[in-house]
């Protein structure tokens, strides 16, 4: 090698030596990078993947599931999952790997201390883990379950803050959310108590296994010197072993602690199957202009529907016919299943019994392209915190925006010379729920978000209700100049929003109990009448 | 513990598990490092204190000196 003295193999094995370690943790420091890439990279990918099954549900899914739920899974749930579980489960397979090299080492150089060593590590960390095993996965259920309920004691008392204020019931909502906030940390509080223990715990260890390594040795009559170089290695190694045992013990109680988060990911994930026929992926549906599906009729064919877990059924039985361009009304008292029967026709609800038929060619093949064809007015808008160009060509990317469309669609709403008026025009923002406009306003946006993509069928139910009457009558007014044109089916309390429909469907306990027009059922229908008169 | 280690990687796809599989064998290269860093040192002093070596390196050392 051509060293000139002692001293000199030592500068080169120093050099040797930093050469050795500065390559082994620049290995470590990229073997880290590309472990935690990899963690957020899955993060991502399940959460999209969580987030896409979510909004592929059939519509009894939302019917069934909390909101605040969901928002938990996808928000906190998913990351909890990756940043704590699976990088903790890389943790574990890391440290396992080194005690398991380490280990190899140290039996290589000294079996006998090696084996009492491993064991004594070994038992005492099972024992730790036993120890918390239970009460760490009760702890983060805990969490879990408070963590949620945060979550929807905070969207109960800001969605309803009017009536909350008006009420005077602050205390209340603020009572509830202190109850689960106090449970929630207290859960933190004990697990991260536990996860400071591990340190300690395995340190004791550590230094009464090295002790007894010595002790073991020494009875050996082993010689002060070897014994020394001996008692140098174990200490490296128990100071790196200890570091791993100390982060699996840690890993371990973090992953017990947040498997909620991977049973509800995983729940999810496996029980919402991509398999679900209304799960699938819609086709690239051309954003604006009628599609050509609906060209004679309409047909429900003995329809039978009811809610999961409801006693009995919503709808009964029901059949009628609709021909393309004709206008219904359907009446009836509050419960009579006239919202379930547009969420049938909607293809939101599948029947239990029945077909839906669209020019006599079963709905269920074509859901996509029939939804596509249909505009829906709810009682409710959600209007997003955006402008109202956005708010009206709604989930549209702003390339494919059609602006003339979206005036277009306002006019027809009524909605035409108000937006002309403001100075911002389309770019407005509505604010939180459209907190910043009236709530006939927000109403008409509803409409013309349903007339942006000139639908073949406008579906309203009761999307009159919270308008003014005069506000109803140019609305009413504007849809009479739709006639013919379009398809309706309009629910109404209002009776004077359906009053020109060439028919109307009283309906009562999921049947049509009478059908005819507004005159015919006047005339021969005297629940029909005592609603009119109480109505207007 | 095994339930949820099988649980968490039935979440990932079947190329991420490749992938996984291809991180585990890197990171049992980063324990072999690991290993080689904590068997150096103790070596190292190991080999500064014989005097086996010592006198060897003195035998080659002394004619060039």
């Amino acid at each position: 090698m051509g060293f000139q003295d002692y001293r000199d193999f030592v500068q080169w094995f120093c050099a040797a030596l930093m050469g050795v370690y500065v390559l082994k943790n620049s290995y470590l420091a990229w073997l880290s990078y590309v472990q935690t890439q990899f963690v957020y990279h899955q993060q991502y990918k399940v959460s999209r993947r969580l987030m896409s099954r979510y909004l592929r549900q059939p519509y009894t899914f939302y019917l069934q599931r909390n909101t605040a739920e969901i928002l938990r899974n996808l928000n906190v749930e998913v990351p909890d999952l990756f940043t704590e579980v699976m990088r903790d489960i890389l943790i574990i397979l890391t440290e396992l790997l080194v005690i398991l090299c380490v280990s190899a080492l140290l039996l290589a150089v000294e079996p006998l201390s090696t084996l009492v060593a491993v064991m004594v590590l070994g038992v005492s960390s099972l024992v730790f883990y036993q120890l918390v095993r239970r009460p760490v996965g009760r702890w983060g259920k805990q969490q879990h379950y408070h963590m949620g309920q945060m979550m929807q004691w905070v969207n109960q008392g800001l969605g309803s803050i009017k009536e909350i204020r008006v009420l005077g019931r602050e205390s209340y909502f603020l009572q509830q959310y202190r109850l689960s906030a106090a449970a929630y940390t207290d859960a933190m509080q004990r697990i991260q108590f536990i996860n400071k223990l591990p340190r300690l715990y395995v340190e004791t260890v550590a230094v009464i296994v090295l002790l007894l390594v010595l002790m073991l040795d020494l009875t050996q009559g082993r010689r002060p010197r070897s014994l020394l170089l001996l008692l140098s290695l174990f200490a490296m190694a128990a100071f790196r072993m200890m570091t791993s045992m100390n982060r699996i013990v840690a890993a371990v109680s973090t992953i017990r602690f947040y498997s909620h988060a991977l049973d509800a990911v995983h729940g999810d994930l496996m029980a919402i199957a991509p398999g679900n026929p209304l799960s699938k992926f819609r086709p690239k549906l051309d954003p604006i202009g009628p599609s050509p599906l609906l060209q004679h009729s309409i047909e429900l064919d003995r329809i039978s529907y009811t809610y999961p877990e409801a006693q009995s059924p919503t709808l009964q039985n029901l059949s009628f016919k609709l021909r393309r361009g004709e206008a219904i009304g359907i009446a009836g008292p509050s419960g009579a299943g006239k919202t379930t029967l547009v969420d049938v026709l909607l293809g939101l609800l599948i029947p239990d019994v029945g077909e839906v038929r669209i020019d006599g060619e079963p709905l269920s093949g074509k859901r996509a392209e029939w939804q596509h064809c249909i505009g829906y007015i709810p009682q409710n808008i959600y209007l997003s915190d955006d402008t109202i160009r956005r708010n009206v060509a709604f989930g549209l990317a702003d390339a494919e925006i059609d602006d003339a469309q979206v005036w277009r669609a306002l006019r027809l709403a009524q909605l035409g010379s108000f937006t002309e008026l403001l100075s911002q025009q389309l770019d407005t923002r509505v604010g939180e729920m459209g907190v910043r406009i009236s709530g006939g306003q927000r109403q008409r946006i509803a409409i013309a978000r349903a007339l942006y993509h000139e639908p073949e069928v406008l579906v309203m139910d009761e999307a009159t209700a919270a308008l003014d009457n005069e506000t109803e009558r140019s609305i009413v007014q504007a849809l009479e100049t739709l006639r013919g044109e379009k398809t309706m089916i309009v629910i109404a309390h209002r009776l004077s929003t359906i009053r020109n429909c060439d028919r109307i469907f009283w309906m009562k306990q999921g049947c049509i109990a009478a059908t005819g027009t507004y005159q015919d059922l006047w005339a021969h229908n005297a629940e029909f009448r005592d609603m009119v008169g109480h109505a207007d | 513990m095994i339930q949820i280690f099988r649980k968490a990687f039935s979440l990932l796809e079947r190329r991420d598990r490749l992938r996984l599989g291809v991180i585990i064998f890197l990171m049992f290269l980063g324990a072999v490092a690991e290993t080689i860093g904590i068997g150096i040192i103790p070596s190292f002093i190991g080999l500064l204190g014989n005097d086996n070596l010592r006198k060897t390196l003195a035998l080659f050392a002394g004619p060039m000196s």
